[in-house]
């Protein structure tokens, strides 16, 4: 389904359609050369386009995709050690007939960060202006997105939340992607979030955040990092919340648990 | 369980009606008596209708039975991961339940990953006991019937069912039959494969998956397999497929997906696999319930637009 509105000076266009298919599956692995999450919206986006010059940001899997790392994740499954220990064991217990198969199991083949932590922050050709990481940090900060603004409930003219990706981790946790956006009056505001819980080990969000105020012609873009064990962050849960679980899969709370890590701004002028 | 009481629970259940706690209890505990005689591995006789995955889809797996056939007029075998995600795990899990003790020989169910208790607390179901039984009594008699649950099916002596796919450390089908069921799924060994592991048409033998634990398995494990066992076929489920199902290796393997408009946001297909007494295999490929539709719209919009920061 796909969705637009015209009105001011972006047009802001959404696709919302089904997961890939396995042939497109294909495609987008040998081109990325990482297996793909278990749901890949790969026709979804969301894309501002400003209207005189023709400059756009746009959100999308596949160039979000492209940004998982590959070569030795720094996760690793909460059990691998206990399980590469028991390997051994239970490989020894079976007689494997002679001559039979050979099971190369000792090592990862093509290793590549199996919680899809992505660094992405949008595809765009606007020509952004990185402020410098030690001024990103302050408040005071003259760049930067208007929260106090933004808390105000100007009435929104338009709203709309697609799904890019999403990973069950195996059963051993979740990848999420998605961006949603909501246009005021006189600005709008992105935010393009992944959530990642690997059971038993940590927690990870990465934000794009994009403001733009129509009149000013300016477009502030916020990138964040935020980590904590798993640990960390089941330790916060209230005492008096007896399902632990509704809390780890809420990234809204889990969002004012997680300490920052990173911090980039930038912005560019149209 | 009389069968008066087990045909009054099929029928309160069909129309959502959750059945009280202590009749859970008491529907999990028969439950226990006749899966405990058991093998860990089932052998039945074709025709049999396959389903994969459900994940609480109610409306889904009612569905099924719709254009599968009723029970006990078609046999049926479920290839697990019955709960979490969806909004419907209890029902779902109660109708099954229910169906496996009203006609014992016509209904299979084995054990999926999600069959759990550990899986089940971070996925859903355990979240939904308690919210629509105010505790978690019912997934505690739940989740020990879980420990219960065959491992596989073998079809005519012919085709190999499971969960998830194959060990390293099972050659043989009378090498499942000797694991220690009973329990907890375990992070490690033979019993964990069979419900966690995934074919991988790129590799030809077991590979570490790239989490770090766990396995992939290839064509050439797929083959020795089969010809060791005197199979001709393995049918699995575990696995999302768009298309509601995918065949692999040459026809050697098939995942079967039965959970449509995953989560109720994927638009994928799902499909449940007839094989009939010439053991010819044919998907028959089902959509989204529309009633799907209908109970979300039935329910107190979540706000429509939302001041995210």
């Amino acid at each position: 389904m796909q969705r637009s509105f015209r009105e001011g000076p972006w047009n802001i266009e959404t696709e919302k359609g089904p997961i890939l298919g396995n042939e497109d599956v294909g495609k987008y692995e040998d081109k990325l050369g990482i297996p793909m999450p278990e749901m890949v919206f790969g026709s979804n986006f969301l894309r501002l386009t400003h209207k005189d010059s023709g400059k756009f940001i746009c959100f999308n899997a596949f160039d979000a995709l492209s940004t998982v790392k590959l070569g030795e994740p720094d996760l690793k499954l909460a059990h691998t050690d206990v399980w590469k220990a028991s390997k051994k064991k239970f490989k020894s217990e079976v007689p494997v007939e002679p001559g039979q198969t050979d099971y190369d199991v000792d090592h990862v083949h093509n290793p590549y960060d199996w919680t899809y932590s992505i660094e992405y922050q949008g595809t765009t050709d606007l020509n952004f202006n990185k402020i410098p990481e030690s001024e990103a940090m302050k408040d005071s900060n003259e760049i930067q997105i208007p929260y106090t603004k933004l808390q105000r409930k100007e009435p929104i003219m338009f709203f709309d939340d697609v799904m890019l990706y999403e990973d069950e981790l195996g059963d051993f946790g979740i990848c999420t992607y998605s961006v949603k956006i909501r246009v005021m009056q006189d600005s709008l505001f992105l935010l393009a979030r992944m959530f990642m819980r690997a059971d038993n080990v940590a927690f990870r969000i990465r934000d794009t955040r994009v403001f733009v105020d129509f009149k000013l012609g300016r477009v502030i873009r916020e990138y964040t990092e935020k980590q904590g064990s798993y640990a960390f962050v089941k330790d916060k849960i209230p005492l008096w919340e007896h399902d632990f679980s509704k809390m780890m899969r809420d990234p809204q709370w889990v969002d004012t648990i997680l300490p920052l890590e990173k911090i980039e701004i930038d912005y560019a002028d149209i | 369980m009389r069968i008066g009481d087990l045909d009054e629970c099929i029928e309160r259940v069909v129309k959502r009606e959750l059945l009280p706690e202590p009749v859970i209890g008491s529907l999990c505990h028969s439950m226990k008596e006749l899966l405990v005689l058991e093998s860990n591995v089932v052998h039945i006789q074709a025709p049999v209708t396959v389903v994969g995955d459900i994940h609480g889809q109610f409306f889904d797996l009612l569905e099924i039975f719709e254009i599968g056939g009723k029970c006990p007029d078609t046999n049926y075998l479920f290839l697990g991961d019955y709960v979490d995600r969806g909004l419907f795990s209890v029902e779902t899990m109660s109708l099954l339940m229910c169906l496996k003790l009203r006609y014992p020989s016509r209904v299979h169910l084995i054990r999926g990953n999600h069959e759990s208790r550990g899986i089940t607390q971070s996925y859903g179901f355990y979240t939904e006991c308690v919210r629509k039984y105010g505790d978690a009594k019912v997934w505690h008699h739940f989740t020990s019937m879980f420990d219960y649950l065959a491992l596989a099916v073998v079809i005519s002596n012919s085709i190999f069912c499971v969960h998830g796919g194959l060990s390293p450390s099972l050659q043989t089908i009378d090498q499942i039959k000797i694991i220690d069921r009973f329990r907890e799924i375990p992070h490690e060994g033979p019993m964990a494969d069979l419900v966690w592991s995934d074919p991988d048409e790129s590799k030809l033998q077991f590979n570490i998956s790239s989490r770090g634990a766990g396995y992939t398995f290839g064509e050439d494990i797929v083959k020795v397999f089969l010809e060791r066992n005197k199979c001709t076929h393995i049918l699995r489920a575990h696995q999302l497929c768009q298309e509601g199902y995918d065949v692999q290796f040459n026809g050697l393997l098939s995942t079967v997906w039965s959970a449509p408009n995953y989560c109720y946001r994927c638009g994928n297909l799902a499909s449940v696999l007839e094989v009939d007494e010439q053991l010819n295999r044919n998907f028959n490929i089902f959509d989204t319930s529309p009633e799907n539709d209908k109970y979300i719209q039935s329910q107190p919009p979540s706000a429509i637009v939302d001041y995210f920061l």
